[in-house]
Order: C-alpha cells, then sequence, then structure tokens
C-alpha cells in the first residue's frame, strides 16, 4: 500500500464524510461548502452555494470565509480525496467540525443537486491580475466583477487621467470618457495620460490610445461632446459608477442632477490650488448617502469662485485626488470596503493633511429629498453665471 | 460674565487671499456666528465670501465643528469650547 493511501484509510477513520445530499442540506443549515479544486476544475461547474478555494491557498484564505471555527465546514473535490487531506489541515487549523463530501463535485452533479457554471478569468487574465487576485477583497469572483463593470470617466483632464490609467491596469471592462477638448501641451503637467505627440489631438481618442496600450482587453468608449441635458441621461444610463472629474461648477451640478435621477453613484472629486474634497454623493445607496447639492446647494457666482486656470495646479494633487476616486470606484463595483458615501474627505496636500467631515443628506433637497419629483434640469450655465 | 473663549478657524486655500494667506485665524467667540464675525472685523472680505448681506451662510460654503456641518447642528448659532476648530469648506470646482 502506498504512504498516501495508508494516510486516507487514517483519514477515513478520523474525518466524518457525508453525501452530497446531506451536505446540502447542511449547507442549507448554515454549514459553510468550500470547493477546494483547480480553477480549470471549477470552470466546469461549481455547486450552489460553495466557496472556491483552491486546496494551494485553502489555509491562507479560510479565516476569511469562516472566521468561527466552530461553524461546521464541509469540503469538496471531484471526488472526495483531496477534500480528506484538505479536511486534516482545518483541523490542525483549529477547525473542529470539518467533514468531507463524499464523491466530490462528481457524485453532487451526478444526484442532481444544483450548480452554477462560473465565469473563468482566461489565462491572459489571470497573469495580468494575479497580484490582486490574490486579495481576499477581490479574488476571481471580484475580478470578474470588475471584468463586468462598466464605469465613466467625466473629463480625460487632471483627475480623469491617473483614474483612467488605474481603472484600466485594474481591469474594468469598460471605460466611457466624457471630453469635447482637445490635448494642449499645457495640459501635460498633470494629465499623464496623453503624451506629447499627441497634442491636438481629441482627449478621448488620446486617452483611448493610452488605456489600449495598457491594457487591450478593456473596452473603451469615446464621448467626444458636452454633456448636456438632453445627451447626459442617454450617456449615462449605459454605466454602474460615475466618476465626475470635471473642473467646473456647471458640470458638476449637471452630473450630479442626473446621476441623482438616474440612482447611480457619483464619485467625486475636485481641487482648488493645494486643496481638494473627495466624496461618493449617492442618495439610494443602502445607507442613503447626501447628493452634491445637500452639501452645496447652489454654486458661486463667478466673482467669488476662481476657475482652475487662474488658480494654478501641480499635477500631483489632482493626480492624488483622480487616484482616491478610481479607489472609490473600484470599491463600490467589488462591494467591499467602506466609500465615502456620507462622508467629505478634505486633501490639503501643502501640509499632507486629510481631515474627513461627516455630510448627511438635506430631507429638504430640491433633488434628492424624500418624495421630491425629480425637479428637471436647470440652465446650468446661468446657474453657475448667477450671483448668490 | 464674559463667555468667550479662544476657538480657531481654519482658512481653505481658496478663500486665503481674503486672509493676507493666513491658514488660520484665533478668534475669541463662543458661537460659530461671534466666530466669523470676529474673524470679519479683521478681513471683512473673508466674511463676504462667507455670508451673505442678510447674515446667511452662503449655498455654496459649508461650516464643520468636530467633523460635523453647522447646519445639522444649531446653524450659525453652534456653540464654541475653547479650542475648537471651526473649518470652512467652500465648493470648489478645479479638476
Amino acid at each position: 500500500m502506498k504512504a498516501k493511501d495508508r494516510r486516507l484509510e487514517t483519514l477515513r477513520a478520523e474525518i466524518p464524510e457525508v453525501a452530497p445530499a446531506e451536505a446540502r442540506a447542511l449547507q442549507q443549515k448554515g454549514a459553510v461548502l468550500v470547493d477546494v479544486r483547480e480553477p480549470d476544475e471549477t470552470a466546469q461547474g461549481v455547486a450552489e452555494g460553495a466557496v472556491v478555494a483552491g486546496r494551494g491557498f485553502l489555509e491562507l484564505r479560510i479565516e476569511d470565509i469562516a472566521p468561527d471555527p466552530e461553524r461546521p465546514i464541509l469540503l469538496m473535490c471531484g471526488s472526495g480525496v483531496r477534500s480528506l487531506f484538505a479536511a486534516d489541515s482545518l483541523r490542525q487549523l483549529g477547525y473542529r467540525d470539518v467533514r468531507s463530501v463524499a464523491g466530490g463535485f462528481n457524485r453532487w452533479k451526478d444526484t442532481g443537486l444544483p450548480f452554477n457554471m462560473p465565469k473563468v478569468l482566461s489565462a491572459d487574465a489571470r497573469t495580468r491580475y494575479a497580484r490582486q487576485v490574490i486579495l481576499p477583497e477581490v479574488g476571481e469572483a471580484g475580478q470578474q466583477k470588475l471584468l463586468d463593470a462598466r464605469v465613466l470617466l467625466i473629463g480625460a483632464g487632471g483627475l480623469g487621467a491617473p483614474a483612467g490609467l488605474y481603472l484600466a491596469a485594474a481591469g474594468v471592462g469598460t471605460i466611457g470618457i466624457v471630453d469635447h477638448d482637445a490635448v494642449d501641451r499645457s495640459n501635460l503637467n498633470r494629465q499623464v495620460i496623453h503624451t506629447d505627440d499627441r497634442v491636438g489631438e481629441p482627449k478621448v481618442e488620446s486617452a483611448a490610445r493610452a488605456i489600449r496600450a495598457l491594457n487591450p482587453t478593456v473596452e473603451v468608449e469615446t464621448h467626444r461632446l458636452r454633456l448636456s441635458p438632453d445627451n447626459v441621461e442617454s450617456v449615462f444610463s449605459a454605466y454602474d459608477v460615475i466618476i465626475d472629474g470635471s473642473d467646473n461648477f456647471a458640470t458638476h451640478y449637471l452630473v450630479n442632477d442626473a446621476c441623482v435621477h438616474l440612482g447611480l453613484p457619483c464619485v467625486h472629486g475636485s481641487i482648488f490650488r493645494f486643496d481638494a474634497q473627495i466624496s461618493v454623493f449617492w442618495p439610494t445607496a443602502p445607507e442613503r448617502g447626501p447628493c452634491y447639492r445637500c452639501l452645496y446647494p447652489a454654486p458661486p457666482p463667478p466673482e467669488l469662485a476662481p476657475s482652475c486656470n487662474e488658480a494654478g495646479v501641480l499635477g500631483v494633487v489632482p493626480g492624488t485626488v483622480g487616484l482616491l476616486e478610481a479607489t472609490e470606484a473600484l470599491k463600490l463595483v467589488l462591494g467591499v470596503g467602506r466609500t465615502l458615501v456620507g462622508r467629505l474627505l478634505c486633501f490639503d496636500a501643502l501640509n499632507m493633511q486629510f481631515r474627513e467631515l461627516n455630510v448627511s443628506p438635506d430631507s429638504d433637497c430640491a433633488y434628492c429629498g424624500p418624495g421630491k419629483p425629480f425637479p428637471g434640469y436647470a440652465n446650468y450655465e446661468q446657474l453657475c453665471n448667477a450671483a448668490a | 460674565m464674559n463667555t468667550a473663549t479662544q476657538v480657531t478657524l481654519l482658512i481653505p486655500a481658496a478663500l486665503r487671499m481674503h486672509t493676507d494667506g493666513a491658514e488660520t485665524l484665533a478668534v475669541e467667540a463662543a458661537t460659530v456666528r461671534a466666530a466669523l464675525a470676529a474673524a470679519g472685523e479683521r478681513y471683512d472680505s473673508l466674511l463676504q465670501h462667507v455670508m451673505t448681506r442678510d447674515g446667511k451662510l452662503r449655498p455654496f460654503v459649508n461650516l464643520f465643528v468636530h467633523n460635523d456641518d453647522v447646519r445639522r447642528l444649531q446653524g450659525l448659532d453652534t456653540p464654541l469650547a475653547a479650542g475648537d476648530v471651526l473649518m470652512i469648506v467652500p465648493s470648489v470646482a478645479g479638476g
């Protein structure tokens, strides 16, 4: 008898085995079913409700999957052999109730129990995203969410440039870019998605080229237009998350109003010299956050709001803020962590200070107040030129 | 009895042209309104950017005490204690 067979004989005597139907019943009572097979095997189907954690990373991931060592764990492999070895490892980690599913996934499937065909990462994707897929907060399922996600950048400027590059690097499947402008040499101190040889090109085309060069698997949708009440909903409605990287009040208000009306999360960033503000405005979030108008019901008149062109900008400030916006967008897509919904992050680059302020929904807000009908779009240019 | 206490106003970059570049202002005040008035005595144009002529907070400026918006507290009558920091946060639009 081979050594592994002798060991298996011992394990079979020590580790309880359950038939697939019994495993299904235990799963419904709260036991966690963990599939320890390799990716090429799970591509052929995974038991409904099972958590996939390949044998190689099982010990590293199990405490994220089942933090409570008292919770019953059911281990499944292809035929019920590797799951016994896996169960032995988990016993040594302190898990008290570990069982192996006899016959593994093959018998589960033959018994007629439900299973799903998971979307699997291509070999290219598995390599490209290897360093983030091993994060428990991402994993293959999270990477698939990123690949399926549609994120829209408003502006391919100081904020949109770094955000676009990092969203592409992370594998956001579809990135839309709205910008009506062309690349100017004076943009290049901060808009790092553009290059000197693309001066004069439409920014959306220049940004698309940079994204495709970095990650050819990303679908880039270019919208070379100036956002207006007439086109904003037709553009926005195709996306899951909006990143507002615009540089003027009229667009911030238009973007806010459209996001409120469509129920979309708006990742907001704005800067003035070395100061910046970042938040996620999303009144329909599970935790009911404010919209931009809850915080700033009206824009300042031009004489009280010096423009960015007059103010000057050092590229690292929008660079930092654009990446904070990209971080929030990725968290929203992945459904992990605590986003900036209900918080305004104020960044003071000169003193390198971050301050977090509580911002709450205004029940009287004309746009997102409970029970208030959408008041329609405003004349934004006029709104931003009015005295307040 | 004088209940005034020393508090600090944090001036954002967008308003520092009204405070000769000062990032902070120390004033004696027991309420947010009094703190703004005291700052306005030194820098009239700062006050004009924060308050309307009829003494209301402008709709594009927020004030925070202990990280909370004074509009959600007692507005300009929100009391201040010694050592409190009043943060002025105007909307900015650059990108």
